[in-house]
């Protein structure tokens, strides 16, 4: 369980004068659960950023599954099976939910014919619950709806990282239960390291192993949930804020 | 004059020029919608096609169904070409310049055609009989190319949506951010759509002398960019099979307005028909500016 997956080597990230990651180093292992966490501006989404390739670092390296990927744009390490699902999600709008998660089955994936992508895109849309919408557009579904499709997408290449950007922001809590619950249970069937992003931490506690509080670009904390959430910096900088 | 066979047969002579109007007008829609980019150098491409077509008849003997294959392939290299050395590069600048890069090259494969074949205006004729239908004769060659070019929009059509690549395509035009997500090399496709693009503008070009036989130089072109605008505006601008749908309307519209004008006897017919196809297009356009595809 403790093989290496993904590491940050010292990375840090400027847009003009704003360094949005301080010289952040972590490593993740295959199959493991994880939460990021920390408030607005904390550098979470820069990071995700330059783990999935959109950014590269001004300096410092990543290294996926023993790769260095530095300098590998995006499309290239989702293809090596890195998955990330948006807080906004970007569906093809005007293509039916099949095609949209067939997509990435052909092209992140190992689905080299459209008939075995098809199959795939059939078994993760009847996992997340959508089957009965594969004919529709993307555009008709409804917002919990779009996020089970991103969900769907990411997952069907059988990526070996899957990075959940806020993926349960602005849902019903009964629907945040329902899609974490689906992210372990797949995670675990399918040995999937699964990173989420989250401002509000309470809402996937239960689902995740490890806890990351970033901090003005900075990892302040890397720990157990409980002992991340005890610490009095975090209460300080963080917890404070929510229960003000 | 009230002789329904007389309506039918311009119905008719309008569709088969609106085949080619439509085929013209895929590559149009095709780049913008995919990259994004108005070939405002398109009719410049069509005036390849066109040479292409005439050289091949001309020396090779090769009839221009035979040879839109090779001007097809033509335009795919130059496509190719142009993206990997010049479109790559200015991509996700302002459209600004996209549009004068696009504006050159029409102006420049002008110059060349101009360089290398001189201002002659060329032509030629081939000839396959007449088909009769109702009293009236259609022109054998026009009636295999419409029915060429209705096979290669329905390919076009079977290319985007039941293989790979194209919906690889699709999902390009719906959101390139989107796609490089799902593992989609964006920079490949916008290459092989730009490639694909200028290969059916060009080898439309070269079906465009079952209808001018006679009008083949250099500036020959630019009527058809001022069309090409107008029928994609028409078919929803990014939508390629909009864009065959509204040339087939814009070829029976140009059509009857020439009828229409020779009933009236106030102007010449010639002179004035194009006026009454666009002035036709901004009435649609005023009920429908989404066009006449889109939901």
């Amino acid at each position: 369980m403790s093989e290496e997956l993904l590491k940050l080597q010292e990375i840090s990230k400027s847009f003009g004068g704003i360094r949005a990651l301080k010289n952040v180093s972590l490593t993740i292992s295959i199959g493991e659960r994880l939460a990021i966490i920390g408030p607005n501006g904390a550098g979470k989404t820069t990071l995700f950023n330059v783990i999935n390739g959109v950014y590269k670092p001004d300096t410092g390296r990543v290294f996926f599954a023993n790769v260095d990927v530095t300098d590998l744009p995006a499309f290239k390490r989702t293809r090596m099976g890195m998955a990330r699902a948006f807080q906004i999600p970007r569906p093809f709008p005007t293509m039916s939910v099949l095609d949209n998660v067939m997509v990435s089955a052909l092209f992140a994936g190992k689905f080299k014919s459209v008939g075995e992508a098809r199959e795939r895109a059939d078994e993760v849309l009847e996992l997340v619950g959508l089957a009965n919408k594969k004919h529709e557009l993307a555009v008709n579904l409804t917002s919990p709806e779009k996020k089970l499709l991103e969900l769907a997408r990411a997952l069907a290449p059988k990526p070996k990282l899957l990075l959940l950007d806020e993926i349960v922001a602005g849902i019903p809590p009964a629907e945040v239960d329902r899609i974490m619950l689906l992210v372990r249970n797949v995670s675990e069937k399918e040995n999937i390291a699964v990173v989420a992003l989250v401002e509000h931490v309470m809402r996937v506690l239960k689902y995740v192993e490890r806890v990351i509080f970033l901090h003005e670009g900075r990892v302040l904390m890397d720990d157990k949930p409980e002992k991340v959430l005890s610490s009095e910096t975090v209460k300080n900088i963080y917890l404070g804020r929510i229960y003000d | 004059m009230a002789d329904p066979g007389y309506l039918a047969f311009y119905i008719a002579t309008g569709l088969l020029l609106g085949t080619f109007y439509g085929l013209a007008t895929v590559g149009l829609s095709f780049t913008f919608g995919i990259l994004k980019i108005l070939n405002s150098g398109h009719g410049s491409f069509i005036m390849i096609g066109a040479y292409v077509s005439y050289w091949s008849f001309v020396i090779l003997g090769l009839p221009p169904l035979v040879s839109a294959l090779l001007a097809f392939l033509i335009g795919f290299m130059l496509g190719l070409g142009l993206y990997y050395g010049i479109v790559s590069r200015i991509l996700g600048g302002p459209e600004l310049i996209s549009l004068v890069l696009m504006f050159a090259m029409g102006i420049l494969l002008q110059e060349f055609a101009k360089f290398v074949w001189t201002p002659t205006i060329r032509g030629f004729t081939w000839d396959l009989g007449r088909v009769s239908l109702f009293g009236y004769a259609y022109p054998t060659t026009r009636i295999v190319g419409g029915v060429v070019s209705a096979v290669i929009a329905l390919g076009l059509y079977i290319f985007l949506y039941r293989t790979k690549v194209g919906r690889a395509i699709r999902s390009v035009v719906e959101s390139a951010e989107g796609a490089t997500l799902c593992g989609v090399n964006v920079n490949r496709i916008y290459a092989i759509s730009l490639a694909i693009a200028l290969g059916l503008t060009i080898a439309s070009g070269g079906l465009a002398t079952l209808y001018v036989s006679g009008g083949i130089e250099p500036y020959m072109g630019d009527p058809y960019t001022t069309r090409a605008f107008a029928i994609a505006v028409l078919g929803g601008l990014t939508s390629p099979f909009g864009a065959f749908i509204a040339g087939l309307l814009f070829g029976v519209i140009e059509n009857l307005s020439y009828v229409l004008l020779s009933l009236t006897n106030v102007a010449n017919p010639f002179s004035m028909t194009r006026f009454i196809a666009f002035a036709m297009i901004l009435v649609v356009l005023l009920v429908r500016p989404q066009g006449i595809m889109r939901r």
